[in-house]
């Protein structure tokens, strides 16, 4: 047990800074992610590539597909360094912490020549389409349809809460290909191009800020047989491991800590009025900083089952919402108004319980995997 | 980075357990020395050497001591281990007696207090040591589970310890207490998750309801970030703030782990014929020592934001 850094990861951590200062304005928000102007999206784009050009946009790829076998432990430096500075990877991160790795994990060889390349070029954008109106926390009622039809799948139904719908050029999909058999069983996973005919994006309106989330309707689209990724009816086990990943990616802790670091610091007293408060809120993110390396660690050593990224995903949540509390109590009335790193926080703060799985869900994994705790 | 114990922490913290174990299972034994401090365990581990793995001062050999702490504390070991083989040792005091008793101010309550050798007393930024006859320690009634004292000291008595003795006997002691804290947490969210899973209530076990589940849940993610943050201390001992944000999240989990442990059993819990209450009454006790909660959150605080440490403060 060994809790430094080395110098190679020290000296990744301090680069990525410099790009991070280099290419990122003061005050860039985690709330600019949803890159709701061109502007913001652009500069989402610039960093990207930048990231790309200097070899720390896909490292922990395999370098059979343009990585070099990265380390868990460099992704999380990664995750740290852009999360902590408010995700200027927009959309992308969900590329190179999830999407790619699963078309590595599943993909036919066309599939990985035709879509890894602009992923790891940092140049395309992708969505995710899990959730439906009617399939929520228990994912797998999803009823979206996705019917054989020679070598097509013909499309039905509707996605929801689909972040960065508005601008994405494919969508990571679950669909329904066998109604026949239990539930988990009858699903596949679809890498679906958005400018197909039959798909409509709505933004809905949303107190998140804009573009924060869509709805998506899907009317006979015709999908090559050719996108699917995986078995079909085989894609409920590929996307439980998928969503894992996606729970480890996101260093939240780290930003958390950051805001409430800089938005007290930046009360006229200059610290809090409340230091045991602000004590714990900050204790709050650095418990869930090493609960998310302890999922890390759990990940190197292949173990799966242990709960360990539902347990940091819980104390993530606590943590966000313990930074979002001690700053608008240190704000006061001031945390109200726009731009105010409360109501950046709290902003920020209010979905984490619900999105990539809610707290409760979390709970559940807790429960079933850490615990053993019987089922319900 | 590198979470898990390697082959030496992994067979030295095996030995320990097989060692305290020797005095016979956790349970059993703490019933065995209930109210006094466990002398024999205390003992087989000074013979052994393990109150001395941190000697050499690395952050190897500081995570060794907290992770037997750890493990003395996990199997319900009555005696001060995480004093002699952390705190005293990091301090700096001179061959430290074996059995030490830890004193937050000139009158305190210390766990042990009527049973040690000495009294390692952190009074304002003097640390002195004080052996036994040096101090008054009457013995306090209490239902928790430690033997705990009222220890006093008159000003000036004892050895008066170094420049900056203060400040490491506050890191260490903040570290130790958090992990004791971890383990006690542990050990009661154990308890009550064997029980939970065997207990019938309404044609199932109660272990399978949602609503225990999640407090569970909760319990074990708050003694898995208790932990963490213990041992990411001791291996950065220098540092104030990891110290006092371990120290910070413990504690004040302490309570709410409480809380959800017992919820869970239900009335069996109050019971001494249950194990429950052997690890989760150490939990209040732990929690108020060394200032409590606030006073650690208030530490990790002032380390964070430095420029209010000389303000007032309501915290």
């Amino acid at each position: 047990m060994d809790f430094d850094w080395s110098q190679d990861q020290d000296e990744l951590r301090a680069h990525l800074r410099s790009i991070v200062e280099d290419v990122v304005p003061p005050g860039w928000s985690a709330r600019d992610r949803d890159v709701a102007t061109p502007d913001r999206l652009e500069l989402t784009m610039r960093l990207c590539q930048r990231l790309a050009a200097e070899d720390l946009w896909i490292p922990h790829w395999p370098a059979a597909y343009g990585g070099r076998d990265a380390s868990p432990w460099e992704q999380i430096i990664i995750g740290e360094e852009l999360w902590g500075a408010g995700e200027p990877r927009g959309p992308q991160y969900m590329n190179t912490n999830w999407i790619a790795p699963a078309i590595v994990a599943a993909g036919t060889e066309e599939q990985k020549q035709r879509l890894l390349p602009p992923i790891a070029a940092g140049e395309v954008l992708w969505c995710q389409g899990f959730s439906e109106p009617e399939a929520g926390s228990d994912l797998a009622s999803m009823r979206m349809t996705a019917v054989r039809d020679g070598d097509v799948y013909v499309l039905n139904g509707q996605k929801v809460w689909t972040s960065y719908a508005h601008v994405a050029q494919y969508c990571f999909l679950l669909a329904r290909t066998n109604p026949e058999v239990p539930k988990r069983r009858g699903i596949s996973i679809l890498l679906v191009p958005m400018d197909l005919p039959g798909i409509e994006v709505r933004e809905i309106p949303s107190v998140l800020g804009a573009h924060a989330i869509h709805e998506v309707f899907f009317d006979d689209v015709h999908v090559p047989a050719g996108c699917r990724l995986g078995e079909e009816n085989e894609g409920w086990p590929l996307i439980r491991k998928v969503l894992a990943n996606e729970r480890i990616g996101a260093a939240r802790f780290e930003r958390a800590s950051r805001v409430l670091a800089s938005g007290i610091a930046a009360t006229d007293a200059g610290g809090p009025q409340d230091r045991a408060a602000a004590g714990q809120a900050l204790a709050a993110c650095e418990a869930a900083r090493m609960l998310a390396y302890a999922a890390v660690q759990d990940r190197i050593d292949g173990r799966d089952d242990t709960g360990s990224a539902s347990t940091s995903r819980v104390a993530s949540v606590a943590a966000e919402r313990a930074a979002a509390q001690v700053l608008a109590a240190e704000h006061g009335q001031e945390s109200e108004a726009a731009g105010n790193p409360a109501d950046d926080q709290f902003t920020v703060s209010m979905p984490v319980s619900i999105t990539a799985g809610t707290l409760e869900v979390q709970l559940d994994l807790v429960a079933r995997l850490a615990l053993r705790l019987p089922r319900g | 980075m590198d979470l898990r114990l390697d082959s030496e922490q992994d067979s030295i913290v095996d030995a320990v357990a097989a060692l305290l174990r020797r005095g016979g299972r956790p349970p059993e034994r703490a019933r065995q020395v209930s109210g006094r401090l466990d002398a024999e365990a205390l003992r087989r581990l000074d013979d052994t050497g393990f109150l001395d793995v941190a000697g050499d001062g690395s952050p190897r050999g500081h995570l060794t001591a907290l992770l037997i702490t750890e493990q003395a504390a996990r199997d319900l070991v009555s005696a001060p281990v995480g004093a002699r083989a952390l705190v005293a040792a990091y301090t700096g005091v001179p061959d430290p007696p074996r059995a030490i008793g830890l004193a937050f101010g000139q009158r305190s309550i210390v766990r042990w207090g009527t049973d040690v050798d000495a009294v390692l007393m952190l009074d304002g930024a003097a640390v002195r040591l004080l052996p036994a006859g040096e101090v008054t320690a009457e013995r306090v009634p209490s239902r928790m589970t430690y033997p705990l004292a009222r220890v006093s000291a008159r000003p000036g008595r004892g050895t008066l310890l170094g420049d900056g003795a203060a400040a490491r006997m506050t890191r260490a002691w903040r570290a130790g207490l958090a992990a004791e804290i971890a383990a006690a947490m542990t050990g009661a969210v154990d308890v009550a998750r064997a029980h939970v899973t065997a207990r019938t209530q309404f044609g199932r076990p109660i272990g399978s309801l949602q609503a225990v589940q999640h407090r569970l849940a909760e319990a074990h993610v708050q003694a898995q970030g208790s932990m963490w943050l213990a041992r990411r201390a001791a291996w950065d001992l220098g540092s104030d703030r990891q110290a006092a944000l371990a120290a910070a999240y413990a504690a004040s989990a302490a309570g709410p782990v409480f809380d959800a442990v017992h919820q869970v059993v239900g009335a069996i819990g109050f019971t001494t014929e249950f194990d429950l209450h052997l690890w989760s009454l150490r939990l209040p006790v732990l929690a108020a020592e060394l200032g409590g909660p606030r006073a650690h959150a208030a530490a990790a605080a002032a380390a964070q934001w430095p420029a209010r440490a000389q303000g007032p403060a309501r915290g």
